[in-house]
Order: C-alpha cells, then sequence, then structure tokens
C-alpha cells in the first residue's frame, strides 16, 4: 500500500511560531487520538494552548512539533510535490 | 452574519435561502434554494498585504510569507471544494489581490459551480482589474473601511488609504460589481459609523456589513479597543436606527451585523420595543432557522498554508492540513471532539449562557472570545445582554420579591 501514498511537502505550517500536532487520549484505555495542531513558541506554550480547548475531554495530551513529522497521504491537494 | 434591513425591515437579498431558509418568501434571486449545509469557505490566498492595518485577524505582513498553496494547489482545493458542496469562497488575505493568479482562480471556482466573492482593501482595484475579476466572475467585492479618512489611515497604517478605497469602491461599481462595505467597529471608529456610510451611500454603495472586533491575530492585540458594553448596545442600536431612517427615506441600504450573535437577542429586544411583539416573534424565528454563532458549521477558513480553521479569525488553531487530507474530510470528521463538542454545543455552554433565553438564537457569541476568557463553552466576554433581557423570568421574580 505504501505505494499509492506520497510525502506531502515539507512547506511551513505558520508564520507566526511553530506549529504542534496535538494527541489526546480520553480514558486511561483509550486510544491516542490526533485532534489538529496549535501555533506557539515552545511545547510548554502548546500545551498549555491544547489545554485550553481539550481540557473537557482529554485525560492526556501530547503535542509534536509539526516541522519534525513527516505526512505520507493518499489525499490532499499538493499531489506529492516533494515525494 | 445577521441581516438587519431583513429583519427590520422585510429587504429581500439574494441570501435569504441561505441564511435563513427562506427562498420561497424572497422576491430576489437566491444564492441558493436551501439552507446552507455545508459551510462559506474563507480562503486566505496569501499573508502579503499592502497595508498593515492594527486589527488584521490573518497578522498579514508587507512581505509574502512561505508555503502559500500554488494555483495549481488552490485549483485542487477549489476541485475538493465543489465535490464537498461549498456554496460560496471568500478569496481573502492579507491582501488577496496582490496575487496575480487571482482572476484565474475566481474563474475556476465558478466554473466549479461555487459562488466566488472577495475581501479586499480595496486600494488596488483599479478599473482594469474590475473589469477582468467581473469577466472572470466574481459576484461580490466587500471593501474594508474603518472610519473617516484619517481615522481610517490611522488603522490602516498609511496615508490615501481612505481616498484609494474610495476609488477601488467606484472602479468595482462602475465595472458592474456588486460592491459593499466592511467595516469594523471599536471604540476609535464608532462615533465615524453614520457618516461613513452617508459618504460611501453618496459613492454608490448600498450593502454596509458592521463587524464586531474578534481577538484573532493583531485583533488579540487591540482588544483594549473593543467597545464596553455600553457602547456595543450604543453602536448596534445606531445601525437598527439608521437602516430604519434610509428605509423611511426610500433608500433601500442593505445592512449587516457579524462577529457577536448577542445582536440577535438584542434585534428581538429592539423590535418588541420599537415594532411590537408580532415583529419581534417573527424576528425570532427567521434567527432561529439563522442558527446562531456559525463557528465550525456555517464558516470555515482556510489559511494560506493549507491549514483549516473553524473560523476565519480562529487561525491558532487548526483542525487539520489540506496539503495531506481533503478540505471535506477535515470537516467532516466529527471524531473531532472540539469540532463535534461546538456543533452540539447548546448543553454545554456555561455560566450565563446556560440559562438565557437567547440561547437557541445566539448559541453562546463568539467562541474564541470565549476562549480567550476561559474555555470553548464559557460565555463570550462581550456579550452585552443585560440580565434582565437574558432572563426576564428570574430578574421577574427577584424584582417581585
Amino acid at each position: 500500500m505504501t505505494a499509492d501514498r506520497t510525502r506531502v511537502t515539507d512547506e511551513p505550517r505558520s508564520a507566526t511560531g511553530r506549529e504542534w500536532e496535538v494527541f489526546v487520549r480520553a480514558d486511561a484505555d483509550a486510544p491516542l487520538k490526533h485532534v489538529g495542531s496549535v501555533t506557539a513558541g515552545t511545547a510548554d506554550t502548546a500545551h498549555e494552548h491544547a489545554s485550553s480547548l481539550f481540557d473537557w475531554v482529554a485525560r492526556s495530551i501530547w503535542v509534536c512539533p509539526a516541522d519534525e513529522t513527516q505526512r505520507y497521504t493518499t489525499g490532499g491537494v499538493d499531489g506529492g510535490r516533494s515525494a | 452574519m445577521i441581516s438587519v434591513s431583513k429583519l427590520l425591515c422585510d429587504l429581500d437579498a439574494e441570501s435569504d435561502g441561505l441564511r435563513y431558509d427562506a427562498a420561497a418568501e424572497s422576491s430576489e434571486e437566491q444564492i441558493t434554494e436551501d439552507k446552507q449545509q455545508r459551510p462559506v469557505v474563507v480562503w486566505n490566498l496569501t499573508k502579503q498585504c499592502n497595508l498593515y492595518c492594527s486589527h488584521c485577524y490573518a497578522a498579514a505582513d508587507t512581505e509574502t510569507a512561505p508555503g502559500e498553496l500554488s494555483t495549481a494547489e488552490g485549483k485542487a482545493l477549489l476541485d475538493d471544494l465543489a465535490d464537498f458542496g461549498i456554496p460560496v469562497v471568500l478569496f481573502s488575505g492579507g491582501e488577496p489581490m496582490v496575487r496575480d493568479d487571482l482572476e484565474e482562480l475566481i474563474a475556476y471556482a465558478d466554473d466549479n459551480g461555487i459562488r466566488p466573492v472577495l475581501s479586499t482593501n480595496g486600494t488596488l482595484i483599479t478599473a482594469e482589474r474590475a473589469a477582468a475579476m467581473k469577466d472572470a466572475g466574481l459576484k461580490y467585492a466587500g471593501i474594508s473601511v474603518d472610519g473617516l479618512p484619517e481615522r481610517n489611515d490611522e488603522f490602516r497604517g498609511e496615508e490615501g488609504a481612505f481616498d484609494a478605497a474610495v476609488r477601488g469602491i467606484e472602479n468595482s461599481l462602475d465595472a458592474g460589481l456588486k460592491t459593499g462595505l466592511r467595516y469594523t467597529i471599536t471604540e476609535a471608529n464608532a462615533p465615524d459609523l453614520p457618516e461613513v456610510v452617508d459618504l460611501l451611500h453618496d459613492v454608490g454603495l448600498d450593502r454596509f456589513c458592521f463587524y464586531h472586533l474578534d481577538y484573532g491575530g493583531r485583533g488579540a492585540d487591540i482588544s483594549n479597543l473593543d467597545l464596553s458594553p455600553a457602547d456595543t448596545r450604543t453602536a448596534v442600536r445606531t445601525v437598527c436606527d439608521l437602516t430604519r431612517e434610509y428605509h423611511a427615506q426610500g433608500k433601500e441600504i442593505e445592512t449587516l451585523l457579524v462577529g457577536n450573535y448577542a445582536d440577535a437577542g438584542f434585534l428581538v429586544e429592539y423590535a418588541r420595543e420599537e415594532l411590537g411583539d408580532q415583529q419581534a416573534d417573527h424576528i425570532y424565528r427567521y434567527l432561529e432557522a439563522n442558527g446562531g454563532d456559525p463557528t465550525g458549521e456555517r464558516i470555515a477558513d482556510v489559511d494560506y498554508q493549507g491549514n483549516v480553521h473553524m473560523t476565519q479569525f480562529w487561525q491558532g488553531y487548526s483542525l487539520g492540513n489540506v496539503r495531506d487530507r481533503s478540505f471535506g474530510d477535515i470537516w467532516s470528521d466529527d471524531t473531532n471532539p472540539l469540532l463535534a463538542g461546538l456543533r452540539d454545543r447548546d448543553d454545554r455552554l456555561t455560566g450565563r449562557c446556560a440559562s438565557c433565553q437567547y440561547r437557541s438564537i445566539c448559541r453562546g457569541g463568539s467562541r474564541l472570545r470565549a476562549l480567550s476568557a476561559g474555555g470553548p463553552f464559557d460565555p463570550d466576554p462581550k456579550c452585552y445582554l443585560t440580565e434582565a433581557e437574558r432572563e426576564p423570568e428570574r430578574t421577574g421574580d427577584a424584582s417581585a420579591d
């Protein structure tokens, strides 16, 4: 199946700070779920921002730098320009 | 977006079906016959702008920023939006007219059955570009002016910006484009509002959109310039009075309020006071069909780097990116608890919203401003309704005690 995926271009995702992918776990035995991304200067600030959005539903929150996350997809509009 | 002229003066508009599920009652040709099922999409084509406005929600800059969707990516996005049934795409920025493929993208949207409209500062609308955009299929140009000349220019960071915007308005009208004003109300420019309407009506405008300040981008930096609740009431009342005065004189201006759904409750109260219970109840039903604050439902934003947001003002949080997932898949993903929660927010709203009689036509107001005050289901700190308006029975009981 990997042949059908292309790597998404490494274009920046924000001009006002670093972009952080956000993952939340609702319960101890629930799967970790990707819920979008936030813009923030540091991991702690990203966590704070994500907490304001997801505290009501999240037991755990992970934030991962978007620029360190390589995305491979079968959809999207860039057609795998950097693949 | 609440049409004051529709609700208070029964002025029909092409968006009656889209906004109020009232196409059959409207005398105007409709954008859609049915109430919208899919959001209007704001696409910030670029972060670059030729001006540097102090309230810019997109924090636009005079330099271009890396990562803009290319023309080919933009067309793929428009294909995606068309497949998903998006009724309207609003080309915005930055200043969208700095992109030299704007007309090509307008034509592509139009050819694919999406209504292309434009949000611009107007200063780059020459007669030639106005004609080119009209030929490409542009259906509407909303041009921002935020006060009388001196105040507007100070706000926009450039002397002569007001005059340049008026030239843009004239060029747009001359090309046969439907054209309207966008005016963000702050403490600084609220007193200018009636005079700006008079002045631009004389130029030929008949559509005026008044925006409450939302706290996105540089808008968050000037939240201290936001109107107090009392001044907001005065400004909204001015819009209502002015609309009725124009109509009484036979001048059919279209006026709209954007960005604070406390306006819905205020309009019902205003109508009850000025027009009677029957008209107030009629207006309430229209606002109920409209659906209150549109965050995550009737409005969406794709920024210049392809990030998808729940409104154009709320760009610090992204649901996903169209470079790796289709817009339709991102928007339909109800496994995102925030997106699903906001779409089913009525029983989650807290504080004064929980017991407000206007909850179903307001739905808590701006969720971005709510976030600035605490969390996504907290009350909008800029709700300006009084306790007696929100909970008449409770305050009635209290006064009886």
